[in-house]
């Protein structure tokens, strides 16, 4: 069996700087939500926005995973998503609902390939960020209180590991004026990597604790601007890729025992930044981005060697994500429009999009359905 | 099911029994009030001179016995068994629904202390109304029928704006034949007439006044229904022609078959020939206005004819007399605008010619009449029924302050509470949150509280704990009562998952919460033997579950059963009953 599970974000420099901490709520065209992931075996998983976008009861969110045929739904059942979903941790079949109601916990439930298995579990709310939540032998979760909790594993009682509060009392995070926990990764060796935002620009906003030590390090800045943490993604062989946005763009970084390895720019603006797909832990920490681009969406690959082309041409706005191409499947772009979900192939050939799926989804309640 | 809502059923064979019940046992009470009024009211009489005797003018007369007997009609009516939950829910909120904000607020608050309390509202409105109309038909002259007056014009503006929604101008297309401006507005206008002194009446300068207002009042009245755009010419679509429209929706609702036939009649009528109708409803109210306007004997008189006339027209045809089908609070617009326009028009008739009016008894104090038997009857009954008018007002004023929710909105929204006569309650194999075993036997000694919550349920769930909590508080957090809750969700059921649910709703203090799971298959047995659906029902959607309470009493037996529907929070009116309900159902077993 295929182990897959994803994260995913977007997440504008100006809500980024607007957020409250830990409890960034978005009431825009689309959620930071928004994404996906790429599994070990090249499967993707997506989670997008559906039904009513500017009103949260009325907005669902719906995961596909991709298979022979095209997409197919795989959002986990017995939970309300109106709230977001996060795929996270490739290899841990994890998928975590954060619904929004007066609900001060997040359900967790495992997945494999893209379907849902018995037992979820219940967890204290997770922060509404794509790696908020972490599985690679042992959980690790960021709250929306602030908190990063984990647990040898799901079922386990999580326990609490760092808090904004000790973080931001470091000297890395005193000079980061950190505000809040957006990303955590549980390493290959059990080491965890926790991401936040800063206000100032004298660190990066990540801090490591290595295995059998209770010290938290900062890492140093790699921009002169202030930084946040999109992402944290653990890759094969130890070490993690770190999603930053920096001075309003994106840059792809390695990180890892103490160090971090600042990748070349990718051109990408943060502003402009609508989704964000993990290619996998063997990608060599690679991500596709799609992106605002005119008054149309375009995606391309960045990595720490700096961008990609641009995949095919520009889509229409509707486009909430793109998958590049991955093995022998082409590229596939994924449109949301209330509770139609469209998907577009592109033409190697020809160069085109070209319409390959579409589904309706039941959103189950409000006036969506 | 959690997230799908619930909705009033009106005719709630418990609530209307307790209506019932409340009215029988209120009448002694109101009798015993009636009766020392009357008492207290004649003693006093007797020790006092009569005041002078006056002869009521015929307007005046008019008045008095037509809205008399309108508020005694409206009184029967609020006997009707729907008026508790109905009354709110079907007639009031309805009228506010596209309202101002202001407006819209008030009549909600006054809507949701009538359903913390509905069977209480509904029959203080009933001793209300009757002893209104008793009164004002008694009460022939002096201070006790001026006061009849006032009352009346005081409860037919709080029903003029509160129940009415200020005469339902903010409810589809605004016509007079549709209501406007509001029936309630003429027993405003009525009861004014009546609280003023009798001789104003007969004023020339009043007189004419209040015939040019009303001149005034059917000339804007056609105006607006001649207003083209709205429907009334037979302009749009047939779906939208108001006229059609009323007479389909009046049509469907029960009633005689006469009356049926009638309004199927005029919306096949109106479709086609909708302008033909609005023409002679232009024209008849335009010149009835000006009948009021000319103040000339014949106009007047063509005036009082044309509006009657197009008023019993209109209240047969249009407004289905009022009275059929849904839930109907008075006879409607017609006929007390057709009472008072009659006594507008005869107080002008009797001012034809130039000189004041006198009236025989009014000129220099009026003779002094015999104590009779009649006149002390009159002032008895008048202050008997201005007791029960005393009554009704307490109660329905005190329902705003009353703290608290009955039972009766969660029975009308759940249905009613089943009595399972004691039979055994099914057993189960569970753990709760603390991971102690629970079964009927742990349980025994204790009446059990048992519902069926899903740990991850966003919507009434953690609502419905909250309501279960809100009823341990109102008991006095017994120790023989225990509120176990069994989950609901075949994918979210671990004893982790038991353990934050209790500490995200704050339960970890309270020794009585129970929390239980088990394996797949017990949870799945357990469901089935309580007759509770647990499904999935689609991506993204939270488990559907029923969410029936149980009350299983200290020896293991099912006691009783209903349908929770917890309300959009604990603090609603739906909430609150609920928790009364609750409370209600253990109280009923110590």
């Amino acid at each position: 069996m295929r182990r897959i599970s994803v994260g995913f974000l977007i997440m504008c420099s100006a809500l980024m700087a607007a957020s409250p901490a830990g409890a960034a709520k978005q009431t825009g065209a689309l959620s930071p939500l928004v994404g996906g992931i790429v599994g070990v075996h090249g499967e993707a998983t997506v989670v997008v926005a559906m039904g009513h976008f500017g009103n949260d009861e009325d907005r669902f969110f719906e995961t596909f995973t991709s298979s022979g045929s095209g997409f197919i739904l795989t959002t986990p059942k017995g939970a309300a998503t109106n709230g977001g979903i996060i795929v996270s941790s490739p290899r841990a079949d994890l998928s975590a609902v954060l619904p929004y109601f007066r609900f001060r916990a997040t359900a967790i439930s495992p997945l494999v390939s893209g379907r849902q298995v018995h037992g979820g579990e219940v967890v204290p709310g997770l922060a509404p960020w794509p790696t908020s939540v972490s599985m690679n032998g042992s959980l690790a979760v960021v709250t929306d209180r602030g908190e990063v909790v984990g647990a040898a594993d799901a079922s386990r009682r999580l326990r609490r590991i760092t808090t904004l509060r000790e973080l931001s009392a470091t000297t890395a995070g005193r000079r980061c004026g950190l505000t809040a926990l957006t990303a955590v990764v549980v390493e290959d060796d059990q080491s965890i990597a926790v991401g936040g935002r800063c206000r100032h620009s004298g660190a990066s906003g990540i801090f490591e604790r290595r295995v059998g030590s209770k010290q938290w390090s900062g890492l140093p800045a790699l921009s002169p601007s202030p930084s946040s943490v999109i992402r944290l993604d653990a890759r094969n062989g130890g070490g993690y890729s770190a999603l930053l946005a920096a001075g309003g763009r994106v840059i792809v970084s390695v990180g890892g025992s103490g160090s971090l390895q600042k990748g070349v720019p990718s051109g990408v603006s943060n502003e402009a930044l609508r989704a964000v797909i993990f290619l996998g832990p063997a990608s060599n920490g690679h991500y596709a981005v799609t992106v605002t681009r005119g008054r149309g969406v375009s995606a391309r690959e960045i990595s720490a060697t700096g961008p990609g082309p641009w995949i095919g041409p520009v889509l229409p706005a509707s486009t909430q994500v793109v998958v590049p191409s991955m093995e022998s499947r082409p590229a596939v772009a994924i449109a949301v429009q209330g509770s139609i979900m469209t998907e577009r192939s592109l033409d190697e050939v020809s160069g085109r999009w070209a319409i390959s799926g579409m589904q309706r989804v039941a959103i189950p309640y409000g006036t969506s359905r | 099911m959690p997230g799908m809502g619930g909705s009033l059923k009106l005719r709630n064979p418990l609530i209307v029994e307790r209506f019932s019940s409340a009215l029988t046992h209120q009448i002694l009470l109101v009798l015993a009030v009636a009766l020392l009024a009357a008492g207290l009211a004649v003693v006093l009489a007797q020790r006092r001179p009569l005041p002078p005797v006056i002869d009521e003018p015929v307007a005046r007369r008019i008045l008095r016995l037509g809205f008399g007997g309108l508020w005694i009609i409206a009184g029967i009516l609020q006997l009707q068994p729907s008026m508790p939950i109905g009354l709110p829910s079907a007639v009031v909120l309805p009228t506010v629904a596209t309202a101002p904000g202001a407006l819209n607020h008030l009549v909600s608050l006054a809507s949701n202390a009538w359903l913390r309390h509905p069977v209480l509202g509904a029959s203080a409105v009933v001793w209300l109304e009757l002893g209104l109309g008793v009164w004002l038909l008694v009460a022939r002259d002096g201070w006790w029928s001026r006061a009849a007056g006032w009352a009346s014009a005081a409860w037919g503006a709080v029903v003029w704006v509160i129940g009415n929604g200020l005469g339902g101008m903010f409810v589809g297309p605004l016509s007079w034949m549709f209501g406007a401006p509001g029936a309630s507005l003429f027993y405003v206008l009525a009861g004014v007439a009546l609280g003023v002194p009798p001789l104003w009446l007969s004023r020339r300068s009043i007189v004419r006044w209040t015939s040019r207002g009303i001149g005034v009042g059917l000339v804007l009245l056609a105006a607006l229904q001649a207003w083209p755009g709205r429907g009334f010419w037979g302009e749009g679509p047939a779906s939208v022609r108001p006229l059609s429209s009323m007479a389909q929706d009046m049509g469907a609702l029960g009633q005689p078959g006469i009356t049926a036939s009638l309004q199927h009649w005029v919306a096949q009528a109106t479709l086609d020939g909708s302008w033909i109708f609005n023409a002679v409803v232009v024209v008849g109210l335009a010149l009835s206005g000006v009948g009021f306007l000319m103040a000339s004997r014949r106009w007047i008189l063509m005036s009082l004819w044309l509006y009657g006339s197009l008023a019993l027209a209109d209240w047969v045809m249009i407004q289905d007399f009022g009275v059929f089908g849904g839930i109907s609070t008075d006879i409607n617009s017609m006929v007390p605008s057709v009472i008072f326009l009659l006594a507008a028009g005869l107080a002008l008739l009797d001012h034809r010619g130039d000189t004041p009016a006198a009236i025989p008894g009014m000129d220099g104090g009026g003779a002094r009449r015999p104590r009779s038997f009649g006149a002390l009857a009159r002032i008895g009954g008048s202050a008997a029924s201005a007791g029960v008018v005393l009554v009704g007002a307490l109660v329905i004023s005190s329902i705003g302050i009353l703290p608290g929710a009955t039972s009766e909105a969660a029975v009308a929204t759940g249905g009613t509470v089943a009595d399972l006569g004691g039979v055994p309650a099914p057993d189960f194999q569970l753990i709760d949150q603390r991971g102690e075993p629970i079964s009927l036997a742990t349980l025994r000694g204790h009446t059990v509280v048992l519902s069926f919550i899903d740990a991850v349920c966003t919507s009434e769930c953690p609502i419905e704990a909250q309501e279960m909590r809100a009823a341990a508080r109102e008991l006095g957090w017994p120790s023989d009562v225990l509120f176990l809750a069994i989950s609901a969700n075949g994918r979210f059921d671990s004893r982790q998952a038991t353990v934050t649910f209790t500490r995200q709703e704050g339960f970890d203090d309270w020794a009585q919460w129970r929390f239980a799971t088990g394996s797949p298959t017990m949870l799945r047995q357990t469901w089935q033997r309580y007759g509770v659906n647990v499904a999935a029902v689609g991506a993204g959607a939270m488990v559907a579950h029923g969410e029936a309470v149980f009350i299983i009493d200290a020896r293991g037996k099912l006691r009783a059963t209903w349908n929770l529907t917890p309300g959009p929070d604990e603090g609603s009116v739906t909430g609150q009953s609920t928790t009364a309900l609750i409370v209600e159902q253990i109280r009923a077993l110590r």
